[in-house]
């Protein structure tokens, strides 16, 4: 009994060592705070303004990845399965870059994508995306479901977006 | 280990050493001392799940992980490795989908199997209480295995089955009954359908129902059983592989090994490419172009053991799958390597077949060294030193991040580092032993129970040596059970040993 009760106290004391990660979970759990700007800089997105009542999907891309390109291809197959959620795409490259890809993808027409500029690298200071595509879905109440870091079928978006599951990491 | 149950039992009362101690689950359960290192193994099992746990608490992947889970993301039917293990993640995600409960049941199943192993080595051999104290913290205080089952992989799973496979054989040598005939059948079956490593193991069945005490009748069922049961899985492979890429393969990945074993002597040979069947030159143009350009170093085939054509992006075989097919998802990926299979298995078995003695050189020699001194491969770090899983890990687990952490990526790579070499000592310790009794003749002195195991675990240890060698790349992940048999068998052959000079002696 009395080594058990040993091994359990070490089990927990080197159970504290720092966990990588677990700050930027705890940062981005309910939905932080970052601007989006517009492409032609006519409304600027305070996501403290977003109002709750529907999921949102935030996906940080380059408009030259091939693998964003394909990404946004698969979302734009599931927009059905999407209708109900708000998503936002951000670049931080050139306004005229990400115009482009918008009439590429013909994304200017579908009314539930708002296309942005991470202006002043707010997003990027609070999700430190290591790759892209970078994908961020919140639920209709701001709680984060899911962080992708490449890229990830859009069945995977749709399904993380109707799941109860909780957390494990 | 008790003189009587060894040197002086007669070949028809080899348990009567046992009788004093009664039935197993008596010895087990009834005796102090053993029931002691019962509770003993069972509170220790615990208590280091929860120390690891503490310190990995993400499971270690490699991408044969996430194959094994993808099969089951995508529902496929067949894929690069033995749909077997896929089906057991299945099962376990629908009682959990915690990555923690997955590893434990793979721990707890592996300790179970050792917990056997060690009661039943202590019971029929009666080893001295120095080497049963070993021995105990050998096989269940040993950090392997908790490497081994925080790896999604099926190594664990298969080190338990080959585990209670090969207790089987024990108890059959000393108290044969049918019931240990139908469980090895099953666990053959099993296993085959985890690993196709187990497909040596009707070999191992052979000796072991030869050695037996059973009857022909039962000896021959025995045999064939293991081998039917593999047979519907081969069928059953067969038939979704063809569905997939058009050719009934058993093992997609038995071509790219052949081709990649045959590519290692490449640079010391001259073929000439019009003679190849015509389905290959074409392949041939790429390992002629990869050997002009960037013939790869010596010390860069020895960090990829055995492998290097497989998984080198730029060496030969992805680079020629890469520029007849592409994909882009777990069944894309393996309709590809399923379509140039057949072609890799055709180049690979004529250069073996038209270049033996070169092969031998340049492959088998290679991986006769490779196989003494097993690379630590996936013990070397965690998680392949990246921080993150793919998302279909990352959802089959729950994670909302795909980020994963350990308290160090390296420190199993300290922590392992004396094991190849405890592997080689332990082989030549064994291999020495056995030829010396048989040099001298002692071998005939020993009981014919001991004879027995000793032919049966031989037997094992060398089908195991001679199918490492030829058609698998040598880690030491596959290398845990004959690790534990060496270590086993030596600590029993030194007590053997131990006795023999305390009787010269008086």
């Amino acid at each position: 009994m009395k080594h058990f009760i040993i091994y359990t106290i070490f089990a927990l004391l080197i159970g504290c060592y720092p966990k990588p990660g677990k700050d930027l979970l705890t940062n981005i759990s309910t939905l932080p705070s970052f601007r989006i700007i517009s492409l032609d800089s006519s409304k600027c997105v305070n996501t403290d303004d977003i109002p709750t009542g529907k999921p949102i999907l935030f996906m940080y891309f380059s408009p030259d990845c091939d693998i964003c390109q394909q990404e946004t291809e698969d979302i734009i197959q599931h927009l059905d399965e999407l209708e109900h959620t708000d998503i936002y795409m951000i670049a931080n490259e050139s306004a005229e870059a990400s115009r482009n890809f918008c009439q590429t993808f013909c994304l200017d027409t579908v009314k539930n994508i708002f296309i942005g500029t991470d202006y002043d690298y707010s997003f990027f200071k609070v999700y430190s995306p290591r790759g892209i595509p970078f994908l961020a879905i919140y639920d209709s109440n701001r709680n984060l479901k899911k962080i992708y870091r490449e890229k990830t079928p859009a069945s995977f978006i749709v399904k993380a977006l109707h799941s109860h599951n909780k957390r494990y990491n | 280990m008790n003189i009587h149950a060894n040197l002086t039992t007669t070949e028809s009362g080899n348990i009567s050493n046992n009788s004093t101690v009664g039935s197993f689950s008596q010895f087990v359960l009834k005796k102090k001392r053993n029931k002691v290192l019962l509770i003993a193994a069972l509170v220790g099992t615990i208590v280091q799940l929860i120390i690891f746990k503490s310190l990995y608490p993400f499971p270690d992947f490699i991408s044969d992980s996430w194959s094994y889970i993808a099969t089951n993301v995508y529902n496929m039917d067949v894929n690069l490795w033995p749909i077997g293990y896929s089906k057991f993640l299945w099962f376990v995600h629908l009682i959990s989908n915690r990555d923690t409960f997955l590893i434990a049941v793979q721990y707890f199943l592996l300790q179970a199997g050792l917990m056997y192993f060690f009661f039943s080595i202590s019971y029929l051999y009666q080893p001295s209480g120095r080497t049963k104290l070993i021995l105990f913290i050998f096989l269940l205080f040993n950090p392997m295995t908790l490497y081994l089952s925080n790896c999604v992989l099926s190594d664990a799973l298969f080190a338990t089955l080959t585990i209670i496979l090969i207790v089987q054989f024990l108890w059959m040598l000393h108290r044969p009954n049918i019931q240990q005939v139908a469980l090895q059948g099953i666990i053959i079956g099993l296993a085959f359908t985890i690993r196709y490593t187990a497909i040596y193991y009707p070999l191992f069945v052979l000796a072991g129902m030869l050695l037996s005490r059973h009857r022909p009748i039962i000896k021959i069922s025995g045999i064939l059983l293991g081998v039917i049961l593999i047979v519907p899985f081969v069928l059953y492979t067969k038939q979704k592989t063809k569905e997939v890429t058009g050719t009934a393969e058993f093992s997609v990945f038995g071509g790219w090994q052949i081709a990649n074993n045959a590519l290692y002597m490449y640079n010391h040979i001259i073929v000439d490419t019009n003679k190849l069947p015509p389905e290959t030159r074409a392949l041939d143009k790429f390992s002629k172009q990869f050997f002009k350009n960037t013939p790869p170093k010596e010390e860069e085939l020895q960090q990829l053991p055995g492998t290097y054509f497989i998984k080198v992006p730029w060496a030969i075989l992805k680079p020629y799958m890469a520029y007849r097919y592409t994909y882009d998802d777990p069944p894309g990926q393996f309709k590809a390597w399923g379509k140039v299979s057949p072609i890799y298995n055709q180049y690979g078995s004529y250069l073996i077949r038209h270049f033996p003695v070169a092969f031998a050189k340049y492959y088998l020699w290679l991986n006769t060294k490779n196989y003494f001194l097993p690379h630590l491969e996936k013990f070397e770090t965690y998680n392949l030193t990246i921080n993150t899983v793919p998302s279909h890990v990352q959802d089959w687990f729950g994670y909302t991040t795909p980020d994963v952490y350990a308290v160090s990526v390296t420190f199993q790579g300290k922590l392992f580092y004396a094991y190849p070499i405890l592997f080689m000592l332990l082989n030549i310790f064994y291999g020495f032993c056995i030829l010396s009794l048989l040099l001298t003749g002692k071998f005939n002195k020993l009981s014919l129970y001991f004879k027995s195991t000793l032919i049966l675990v031989s037997t094992y240890l060398l089908v195991n040596f001679g199918f490492s060698v030829f058609a698998t790349p040598v880690v030491i992940r596959y290398q845990i059970v004959p690790i534990i048999i060496l270590f086993t068998f030596s600590l029993l052959l030194i007590d053997n040993l131990d006795q023999k000079t305390k009787i010269g002696r008086q």
